[in-house]
């Protein structure tokens, strides 16, 4: 046993750190060394393996797009915006939903589909997300986000062989962008810009490994995003100011034209698109089970990255 | 990491920006910690399937959580780190808990081959269980700064802890292991009942 022991372990534990981090192994006698030794082993036989490639490539555009589902909102000033009259109707539903022990079904209804029989509380949640936000800015990124969902639900539905469902997700979401377009104005070009790039990747990558039938209906989604891509980016392109709503320029513009909603036989009929109600908005992923709490977050000066990484 | 790396923008610049809506900055962020946290995790599950989710849910969450962050003093990677363990526990907390023990923290399976190879493969699994035995915080050193082979700053930071008190917890984590692992060797030489 060394005179480091003897003296209680005094500089055993700096003594270890250099020996573990010395290149060149040095002969090993003692307890110290058989701890290098083993800390040598440990690193050797059970450091776990980096990821797949396969994860590598497949991994970032998934998160890209379950990133997508939600949205980056700054914090809202309460004060008195407890008060409005939108957080009042918030709290009556909220409160009707637990009194009827609806709440599983709102939290089921997240990843529903067109087709499937919970979809319409899930337009609801959205409608009524719609309806308790605080600014514009607030109803453009809530816009922004059910376009991504509404991509989601396109891309759902692709190898599920529902064709009149995946018919009816196309329309919807070409809706979504049409929103996304008029809201543009208000959460900046740039960021609807954003949306409709990560869009178009996406719906290009799928279009490789969908069904043939599926084509047509996706090449549609594709041009949508892509005509309402190059408006957002045309030189002088911006919306114009207007009183309307995020929604109803589009809206209206197809009422003046004549053209009948994606969905929908009477595009004035007040229902909100494809007869559905609850006609925007989107569903959030639903955590499942009992969730451990985010950490509150802390932040100090970065670590170099190659000091982190082995 | 190469040295542009190191000139790139630090991480706290990268946080504001996502912040902000840049989603760009959080993918840098997730480029740059997708692999430590990824090893991690799988040196707690051995299924890769169920890190490559976790992992991505790590991320996912710590981006919903982007607008409550705040700096006090400890690096984004600490946090990203605390996010994963959280995560694996709610992911061991889905399951039956003598699967949870089981599965936790055991080594990659070793491929049929020479009987050295086995015999190798079988010091491993007993090495993984030897370890599985310690208390926690011994566990997670051990695994942080050896397994992962983060350098001690590190370690320390996302252990929360001063450099000096995670080298102490290391040396007593590696004489416990020890320990440990001697207790099973003189278990396995003991004659059964006769």
């Amino acid at each position: 046993m060394s005179n480091m022991t003897k003296n209680g372990n005094q500089g055993l534990p700096e003594e270890l750190e250099r020996r573990l981090n010395a290149s060149d192994p040095q002969a090993a006698s003692g307890e110290l060394d058989a701890l290098v030794e083993l800390g040598r082993r440990l690193g050797k036989d059970l450091a776990p393996p980096g990821p797949s490639v396969a994860f590598l490539a497949a991994s970032p555009p998934r998160l890209l797009r379950r990133m997508g589902e939600e949205t980056v909102r700054p914090r809202s000033s309460f004060g008195m915006a407890f008060l409005r009259p939108a957080w009042t109707l918030a709290a009556a539903v909220l409160a009707m939903a637990f009194t009827l022990g609806s709440a599983g079904l709102v939290f089921a209804a997240g990843g529903a589909v067109p087709g499937d029989g919970l979809y319409g509380v899930k337009r609801g949640i959205e409608a009524l997300q719609l309806a308790v936000s605080l600014s514009p800015q607030g109803d453009a990124q809530l816009l922004s986000s059910f376009a991504d969902e509404r991509l989601a639900e396109v891309l759902a539905l692709l190898p599920a062989g529902r064709g009149a469902d995946f018919a009816t997700a196309v329309g919807e979401y070409e809706i979504a962008v049409a929103d996304l377009m008029d809201a543009a104005g208000a959460e900046t070009p740039q960021v609807a810009s954003d949306h409709l790039e990560n869009h178009i990747l996406m719906l290009e990558a799928a279009r490789g490994a969908a069904p043939e039938s599926a084509l047509p209906g996706l090449d549609r989604a594709l041009e949508n995003s892509r005509q309402g891509l190059e408006e957002l980016q045309a030189p002088g392109a911006g919306p114009s100011p207007t009183d309307l709503a995020p929604g109803q320029v589009k809206k209206l513009r197809r009422i003046e034209e004549g053209t009948p909603e994606p969905g929908s036989d009477d595009p004035g009929n007040g229902r909100g698109r494809s007869g559905n109600r609850g006609d925007r908005g989107r569903g959030r992923e639903k955590k499942h089970g009992t969730a451990t709490p985010t950490p509150t977050p802390t932040l100090t000066p970065t670590p170099t990255p190659t000091a982190l990484i082995p | 990491m190469s040295d542009r790396d190191l000139n790139n923008p630090p991480d706290s610049e990268l946080v504001v920006r996502a912040q902000q809506g840049d989603r760009a900055a959080f993918g840098e962020l997730y480029t740059r910690y997708l692999t430590p946290i990824y090893r991690y995790l799988r040196s707690r599950l051995s299924d890769p399937r169920d890190a490559e989710d976790l992992t991505e849910s790590a991320f996912l969450k710590a981006f919903q959580a982007l607008p409550r962050y705040r700096e006090r003093g400890w690096p984004f990677s600490a946090y990203l780190y605390q996010v994963a363990r959280n995560a694996l526990a709610d992911h061991f907390r889905r399951q039956r808990p003598e699967v949870d023990l089981d599965r936790a923290l055991s080594a990659p399976a070793p491929e049929p081959g020479p009987a050295e190879y086995m015999e190798q493969g079988e010091l491993m699994v007993e090495l993984a269980a030897a370890l599985r035995s310690l208390p926690d915080d011994y566990q997670e050193v051990i695994r942080l700064r050896l397994l992962l082979g983060l350098p001690t700053t590190t370690a320390a930071q996302w252990m929360r802890r001063s450099e000096g008190a995670t080298r102490v917890l290391l040396f007593r984590a590696l004489r416990a292991l020890r320990k440990r692992v001697n207790e099973q060797y003189d278990e396995e030489r003991e004659p059964g009942p006769a």
